[in-house]
Formats: C-alpha cells, structure tokens, sequence
C-alpha cells in the first residue's frame, strides 16, 4: 500500500515517517484534508474539536478497539483526537453506546440513547466502476452486513442488458438512515472498498420525485 | 489472436499434450515462460449451480478468474465466492505431504509409507472384522472421475458397501422422492424455467444466498415480465423473502400441513387436471408414524398401498384450511390464495426447494408433497412449469447421485440389492457378480456412528469435513479418536475432520486435476487439469487407486494405452446409455459449457418425460408426458398420501426455541475454503446467531451482545444477530455453520428422515441466554 | 480459432504411415515424440465444427486407435 502526503503542518519539521505512523496513515488511506470518521455523537466538526479533551477515554471504552487515538495527527486531524478508521474496525453501534457515556465532557453528546441514530458520517459508492454489483454479479455484501439493512441500503433491481437474463442488484444508500458506521467499507470484498464513509450529507432539498 | 499468442498457445498445447503423453516436452519449459496467460474453462467451486469460469494461469499458477461469458448458467458472471476462486488454492496452510499423527502431534512421512499403511489397514479390517467395517465418507464435491473410482474401489475391489457420501446429508430425501414419484432421480426441467416461468414458490430456500444466480435470473424474468410472482414460504425471513413478491410464513415442519392444504383446496374446488390423472398419475399411501432414526441401528422400509381419488380426498380432509392454519400459523385465506395460484389455468408454476425440504426428518414426505401439487395440476416437465429440486453442491447430482456413490447404489439410478443391476454392473467392471455385496450397510449417519460403536474400524474420508458438518458432532468427532479405530482424511486443508484423524493425505483441488462436476440442472461439465498442486498433494483418485494396486485389485484401474480420466469416463458412460441417463461423449464435455444429459443423436434432453423433448418418452406415446422410467408403476408418476408428523425433538419449557441452521452467500459449507479468502473472510468473520427482535428483547439481547445457546448434545457462545440479514420466526434462532470456532453441529440433532436418512439440520431445541 | 494438443494412438506398423498422412491435413503441426505407438501433434481450426471434422478424420485414419485431448485452447471464441 502506498504512503499518502504527509499532512502540510509536517511539513516543514522534518520528522521522519516512524513505522507505526507510516502504518496508521498508509492503513487509513485518508489524505491530510479528507474526511474523519469520529465516534458516535461527536456531531458538527467545530464542536467536537472545541470539547474534545484527547482524554482517550472513548477509545478505551470500545470493545472492539474500533475508536484509535490518533497521537501523529498525520491522519490529518487535530493532534490527539479520536478517529475510527472504517477499513481496519468499523464502528458496531454497541446498543449502550459506552464510548458516548465514557466522554467526560460531552464532546460525544450524551442526548444521543440510540446508536442507530448516530450520524458520524454517510455512505458513498465512490468507485462505480469497480463495484461488483454494479458489473452484475451477485455481491451486495455492504448491504447483507448493514445493521440498518432495508433502512440505510436496499437494493434496487434492472436488468442487465448484457446476458439479457440476469439482474443486477445495486446497494443504494439511503442517506436519511444511514449512520456512518463503516461496516459496508469494511466488508467490501475488493482490495480498496468500492464504497467508503465520507461527510455527512444533509437531508435532501431536492422537490423533484424519485 | 496475434501470431505471438497463437504461438505460444501451440506451445502450451503440445507441452500438455506431450506431458500426457507421458513423453518428455522437446523443447525446455523455459521457452513456455511467456508473459502471457493462458484461459481454461472450468465450473465453479462451489455450490450447485455450476456457474462457469474461466481459469487464468501464469507460470504455473492461477493468476485470475472471470466469468465464462459463454456459459449458459450465468453467462459471466459469478456470485463473490466464484469471483474470488483464484485465491482458494492459495492458503498458506495447504497440506503438502501425508501427514501421520504420533500421539498429539502429526509428523510427516512419504507417500510409499502412507499408502502401504492404509493399504495395512484395510487388509488388518477385513481379517479382524470384515468387508462392512471398512468404510469410505465421500462426497458431492467429488468429481465425476473420483467418485467413481471410489464406487468401483469399494464395490467390486474391496466388496463393500460402506461407502455413503456427505450428499445423504445435502440432497437423500430429494432423491428418495424421485425415486418414489418417477423412478429416476434428477429434475425433468432445467434452468430455463427460470426464464419462462411465471409463477415462483419457493420452499424453505434461501435462493437468494444459496443459489445467488440462479436466483439473479428469476428476478431478471420478474424485471422484464410484470406477471412473474415470486412467493417465499419459509420459516424465516431472508434476503430471499425481501425480494420476494410475497412471504408466507409457516412453523417449522409445518411444511407438511402447508402443501396438503393447499392440495385440499385444489381437489375440493376441483382444480385439478382429471385427463392428466387418469394418463400419467397413479396414487398411494405409505407407512405412517415411521420414527425419526435417533436410535442406533434404527431401520425402515417404506410400504406402498394403491389408493382411490376417493380415498385421497377423504385423506385430504385434516388438511382444510382452516386446520392448516392450526397447524402452521398460515393463515387459512392465505392457504386457498395459494392453491389459486398454484392450479390458475393461466399461469405457469414452478417450486424451488433445497435444504429446509431435504434436511427434514420428513424429508422425503415433504418432496412428495409438492410433487402431488404439479401433478394434480399437470404443471410438470414443460418449459417454465414443474418442480426443480435445487442441489446444494457442485457434484451432488453429477457423481454421488448419477455415479451412485452411496451404500445401496451403483451407477445411472441402479441399486444393489436388484440382482440384474449387479449383473451389469459386475459385467461393466469386469469382477464375478458375488463380488459386488448385495446388501447396503451404512448410511452417513449410521456410519459415523459405527465408527463409535467399533462396527466400522477404517474409515476414509475425502473431499468433505463431516467431523463440522455431521449432525451431533460431538459424539463423532471423539469417536474418530477411540483406540481401535484408523481414519484417514485426504484435504487440501486442515480441517476439524483432519484433526481426528490418524492419517491425513494432502489432496489436489480443482483445477490441479483434470475432472467434471454435473450441477442440479443435469449439465455435467468438464475442466482440464491447469495447474499442479502445491508440494506432495496428489488428485484423491490417484490416491485410491495407490492402495488399489497394493490391495492387489489394481487392475480394476488399469486402461492400457488409454488415458485414465478418459477412459475411466466412457467406462462410466456404458451404464447410462439406452436408460435414459445417457451422457455424451468425453470428447463433447472436453470442448462445450458442458452438456445436459440425457444426450441422445447429439442433442440434449432439456424437458425430460415431454414428448416434444425427449426421444425417451416420444417413444412412449405420440403426444404429452410419459413418465417412462416408472416401469414398475405402469410408466406413471406417484401420487403419495402423507401426512403432517410432528418433528423429532420440539421446544418445551427446558429447551423452548427452535434452532435452525444453514449458510450465508459468503461462505461455503464449512468454510474451509472461503475463510481462508480474506476478502471473504473480513465480509463475515464469525458465526452468529439470529434472534427474532421480540424474542431478544424479552431476553434483554441487544444486536452483537454475547450469547449461550444450549441444546441437549452442547453449548456455545455466540454473538447475536438482530434485524440483520435474517429474521427467524418467533421462537426460533438461526446460526450458520461455516465457522469452524463456533461449531453449531454439536448442538444439532441426528434425527433423520426414516425413507431418505437425510438428518434434520433445521429442527431441534436449544435455550437462549444472555451472557454479556 | 479454437487450437488443442492431442494425443493419438496408433498400431506400431502403421505410426510412419499416419505421421505422413496427419502432416498433409491442414490445421495440424506434428510435434517431435519419441514414441512407438504415439504421435502428438497441435490442431488448429477455423470454429468448432472445423475441428470436429478434423478430428473425425485423424480418427478415421486406417492404424489409429483413438484420439485423446489434453488440451483446448478457445479463448478467441469468447466474449469480451
């Protein structure tokens, strides 16, 4: 796996690429301005930086070890803040959302009682081309494994024009439900997800019918 | 093709064909080093639907896989265990040499050492104990060349009938019920119903997952014909179900009370096909009250009874609607829906079933069943209407079931216990006639248990894991290891089978043999051999017949001047030409997308007993169905009588869910295979176990909370499923059986179905609680 | 153009024979096989039904037994 850029603010210090920062970052695949997946109930970005005491606090409440620390800042964001990096352990909703009660500042806001409503970010088919479902053949794991499956994704049916007696099966995210979580990214069958967890994408203005 | 590739393309060829040759290649490999892939066919892996594929090798080794675009079953395309079927030959923990266990550990030794023990132990088995205690497990993931060289190993070399197949566990009662109803095994119609049909029931199958193409290709007819119906009657809620046009959801076993009814509706408001009946159908009843087999030594034969209409009908009245809703939970306008649309004069029919009919301890019963609603309709072996038994693996139809790879078979339908059937056999294959036993010893089952009990004291077992698969696990898996017993296993990978065993033989897989598989649609197709095994590991079929020549029955084996898997296939071929059962040629499966069988004057049979299709039946009469094989039922279909029986163990106030198991898309089987993928292995890492949502929250489980589920036989921990991919019934739980750390099969039951003695996977009681 | 490598066996008085007459049909390339009852050659055919006739007519060749693929190369036929 190729290193990404070095985020800017590095730039000019000199500081070599350890193995375990190298790793973090290359295993992230997340450019210094992307978008980061934080715990549930961190909401609007300007927020959770303001409250966030880089306590760790949430990650050690985790179970899964999904929520890491990142103490390079080279995954790109504030210095010590938590990140969960969808590919390596995506979050599982645990249903008494113990990262949210361990924050003792309420930078993960405690109103926040159901994980399924946690809106970290949305789910996006980025690379069209490489999804399997797309080509016709039989995948869909994203949406088998989804925990808001029929609310977050379903699928929608056509016929694949090619064999002329096939379906295809197209995930189709469902952005009003969807939590952000990153089990699809994880269990994408391919090398690099076809489909990963970027911005949280507001409800839609759109009048037009679908 | 460019004259660079064509090139090296003549060269492959000449090297492969000198290598069969047995001849040295005439110019250095070096020289066949090209950059280039070369692409061979081949059927997929996995399941029973037999997609094709294309191979890509490189130096020697897979690079590649793609669809076969010219395959007819999935033109292309492939489900993500067929996409992934490069890297199944890849793990790092192949097995590459015979491995022989000293006390916990296992050492290696050569093949000469190996070969001659087993060889030491047969012959130790017969003079201790005789021919039935020498045992072979085989499998449906055999090819079509291994099982019938283990066939012909065990019934004319060793003169035993103990070999039994893991297919008694996957597809027995389906059989059984061909038998009973047509007097030949296999479907009448082929994947083109799902092109041509209109009307889909399925049957306790989770097509959707388990047959995920063919199930692309009846919602690709729904897409392009707004009349298709898709109807899922099942006891738990799928991806199927969510697909499906309509779900209909019935107790467990209830199946039974389910088809009668909707039978009784069809007789009552007279729906049924008077002129069909009277030509083709003839109607009995059979035992009743037949026992669930959980004994040791548990025997059953069916009896057959001629019965009126009259007294079909009157038999038909415990299933009114109203006492199948009883029953079932269906609710009784639902029950005359169906059989509306079952008998609709404008509508063509078709059922779909795998395991929640076959692996039932009314197995057979249930097939019957639902064959009685295409006959009392006539909607049966015509393009898109009639009954399709879906197989579960790759080679369950194209060589446990067609080669006879079961302890009361021989080839092409034949049984043991019919003295002209062993004539032929005993004339094809060249040995006296009293060499082939006449009677049948164990079933997979009873085998497993003989093992136990000391009956059986050598055991083989290729190509399959029944000590994760079988059902009570835990009692066989500590009989393999009881003093007295020598149990070999040949695999390509470790395995909980492998951990049991005396001698583990590491076995060539797939396309590092030359070899077929015949899928459910009776297409058996072929693939070259493309690439050599890893280390030591030899085809299976080599490996029988090593110990054949040291058991001095070598000969057996032995096609001068011939090639082996060529002409061990014609040899094959001679028993089912003339009978219906014809196959092609080898040379035909060499160069098509495999060919569908019975192949007469070149053509295959696509709709067998339908005059306009089959030689066969056109023979028979001018116009219509004939259903020729039934001889001895006067060429008629049977039309059986059976009644709802409850299952073997029910949940009661100790044990009160019912537990189901099965598979998901992702893994195959015991996940031997797939988990070692780690694609597919990240898509679903472990076991879990679904909970009805009400159910988990009267226990206070919540989605991923930690589990124990316990049955009478074991316990085990597992995490919870909630509102995922499957929702069981109220009541019940539902855990797949790929994971080797969570093995569900200690828990389940080895009750089976007294005709088929296929066990019952999808019935026995467990108790849920909650642990964290 | 489908192209295979196939194995013949032929009776021993009559290998000369064959080898001459294979090497006049088209589409065949004798490969070198030191071999008294074998002969190996590639055979290269416009489609399938060429090939079957090719085939056909190895088999039919007086001193030929029979007539083994090892391998079948077709990926020209397929699709993209």
């Amino acid at each position: 796996m190729s290193e990404k850029p070095r985020h800017s603010r590095l730039a000019g210090a000199g500081v070599a690429l350890l193995g375990a920062a190298a790793a973090f970052l290359s295993l992230g695949g997340r450019s210094g301005n992307a978008f980061l997946l934080r715990p549930p109930g961190a909401g609007e970005p300007q927020r959770f930086l303001s409250r966030c005491l880089r306590c760790g606090a949430c990650a050690k409440a985790c179970p899964y070890g999904s929520i890491r620390m990142d103490e390079t800042g080279l995954a790109g964001g504030e210095l010590g803040t938590p990140v969960i990096l969808p590919r390596q352990k995506p979050c599982y909703l645990c249903a008494d959302l113990p990262c949210v009660k361990a924050c003792p500042s309420g930078a993960l806001d405690a109103q926040l009682r159901d994980a399924k409503k946690a809106r970290m970010g949305t789910a996006v088919i980025l690379e069209r081309e490489e999804c399997l479902s797309l080509k016709g053949l039989r995948c869909e794991v994203c949406y088998r494994n989804c925990p808001l499956i029929e609310k977050a994704v379903t699928v929608e049916n056509y016929l694949n024009a090619r064999t002329g007696r096939h379906a295809v099966y197209e995930p189709v995210i469902h952005k009003e439900h969807c939590t952000g979580c990153g089990i699809c990214e994880h269990s994408c069958i391919l090398d690099r997800p076809a489909i990963r967890v970027g911005e949280l994408q507001p409800e839609s203005e759109n009048l037009y019918e679908g | 093709m460019d004259i660079g590739r064509r090139t090296f393309i003549k060269g492959a060829a000449a090297a492969a064909a000198l290598a069969a040759a047995g001849l040295p290649a005439a110019f250095p490999k070096a020289a066949l080093a090209d950059d280039g892939l070369t692409w061979g066919k081949a059927p997929c892996r996995f399941c029973g639907t037999g997609c094709g594929v294309l191979v890509g090798v490189r130096n020697g080794k897979i690079v590649a896989t793609k669809g076969d675009a010219l395959a007819p079953v999935n033109k292309g395309l492939n489900c993500v265990k067929g996409y992934n079927l490069s890297k199944i030959l890849y793990g790092e923990d192949r097995l590459t040499k015979p491995l022989l266990r000293q006390g916990d550990k296992f050492v290696p030794i050569s093949w000469d050492k190996a070969l001659d023990l087993v060889a030491e132990k047969i012959r130790e088995t017969l003079a201790s104990s005789g021919p039935d205690a020498v045992a072979m497990f085989g499998s449906g993931q055999w090819t079509v060349h291994e099982g019938y060289v283990a066939s012909k190993f065990m019934k004319a070399g060793i003169g035993s009938n103990s070999i039994d197949p893991n297919a008694r566990f996957c597809m027995a009662s389906a059989v059984a019920a061909f038998m009973n109803t047509f007097g030949s095994d296999e479907p009448m119609g082929n994947y083109e119903d799902l092109d041509l049909g209109d009307t889909y029931f399925l049957w306790g199958a989770n097509m959707s997952e388990c047959h995920p193409i063919l199930f692309s290709r009846m919602t690709a007819n729904r897409l392009k014909n707004p009349k298709v119906q898709i109807i899922d009657l099942a006891t738990r809620f799928t991806r199927t179900s969510q697909e499906a046009d309509r779900y209909v959801e019935f107790q467990p076993q209830t199946d039974l009370a389910l088809a009668n009814g909707i039978a009784h509706v069809i007789v009552r408001e007279g729906l049924y096909d008077e002129a069909f009946l009277a030509e083709n159908v003839t109607l009995k009843k059979g035992k009743t009250d037949i026992g669930y087999g959980v004994e040791d030594k548990f025997s059953f034969s069916d009896k057959g009874e001629a019965i009126s209409f009259d007294q079909y009908r009157a038999f038909l009245k415990d299933y009114s609607p109203e006492k199948v809703e009883a029953i079932s939970g269906v609710p009784a306008a639902t029950v005359e829906e169906l059989a509306k649309l079952y008998a609709d004069k404008n509508r063509k029919v078709c059922s779909y079933w795998t395991m929640g009919f076959n692996q039932h301890t009314r197995g057979t019963w249930v097939n019957n069943l639902v064959y009685n609603l295409h006959l009392l309709t006539g909607k049966i072996a015509k393009p898109g209407e009639g009954p399709f038994s879906l197989t579960g693996q790759p080679s369950a139809c194209g060589t446990a079931r067609e080669v006879g790879t079961f302890t009361h078979r021989l080839p092409a339908d034949m049984v043991v216990t019919n003295p002209e059937h062993r004539r032929k056999a005993a004339d094809i294959w060249k040995v006296p006639v009293e060499k082939i036993p006449a009677k049948p010893t164990y079933h997979a089952t009873e085998m497993l248990r003989a093992l136990d009990r000391g009956d059986i004291r050598f055991l083989w077992v290729q190509c399959n894991n029944p000590f994760q698969a079988a059902p009570n696990t835990g009692r066989f898996r500590a009989a393999a290891r009881k003093e007295g017993r020598f149990v070999v296993v040949s695999d390509a990978y470790p395995t909980k089978s492998t951990e049991v065993a005396d001698l583990i033989l590491p076995s060539a897989m797939w396309v590092e043999k030359e070899g077929m598989f015949g899928n459910a649609e009776r297409r058996t197709q072929h693939w070259f051999k493309q690439v050599d095994p890893p280390g030591e590991a030899k085809e299976d079929l080599w490996q029988l017949i090593e110990v054949a020549r040291r058991l001095g029955f070598g000969k057996l084996f032995e096609y001068p001047g011939q090639d082996l898997h060529h002409a061990l296939f014609e040899e094959y071929r001679r028993f089912g030409l003339g009978i219906g059962k014809d196959l092609a040629p080898y040379e035909v499966y060499q160069k098509e997308r495999g060919v569908i069988w019975p192949y007469v004057n070149g053509e295959s049979v696509k709709w067998r007993y339908n005059t306009e299709y089959d030689p066969y039946a056109k023979k028979e009469k001018e116009k219509g169905i004939s259903f020729y094989k039934n001889k001895k039922e006067h060429k008629k279909a049977v039309l059986w009588a059976r009644p709802y029986e409850p299952a073997a163990e029910v949940p009661d106030g100790d044990y009160p869910f019912w537990l189901c198991t099965g598979r998901v898309l992702e893994h195959w089987h015991t996940g031997t295979m797939t988990r070692r993928v780690p694609a597919l292995h990240r898509a679903v890492p472990e076991a879990l176990v679904e909970l009805h949502p009400e159910d988990a929250s009267r226990l206070g489980i919540r989605n991923r909370d930690r589990v124990l589920l316990t049955s009478r036989r074991g316990s085990l921990e597992l995490r919870a499923s909630v509102g995922e991919r499957g929702v069981p019934g109220k009541g019940s739980v539902f855990v797949p059986f790929f994971d080797e750390h969570r093995m569900i099969n200690d828990l389940t039951l080895d009750a089976f179905c007294p005709i088929s003695k296929q066990p019952d996977y999808k019935k026995c009681a467990v108790k849920v609680e909650r642990i964290g | 153009m489908p192209v295979s490598g196939v194995v013949v066996r032929v009776e021993r008085s009559r290998r000369e024979q064959v080898r001459q007459r294979m090497e006049e049909m088209e589409g065949v390339e004798l490969q070198p096989a030191e071999s008294p009852e074998l002969l190996v050659a590639t055979l290269e055919s416009a489609g399938y039904r060429q090939e079957h006739e090719l085939t056909d007519r190895i088999q039919a060749l007086e001193g030929v037994f029979g007539l083994s693929v090892a391998y079948h190369n077709f990926e020209d036929m397929v699709e993209a």
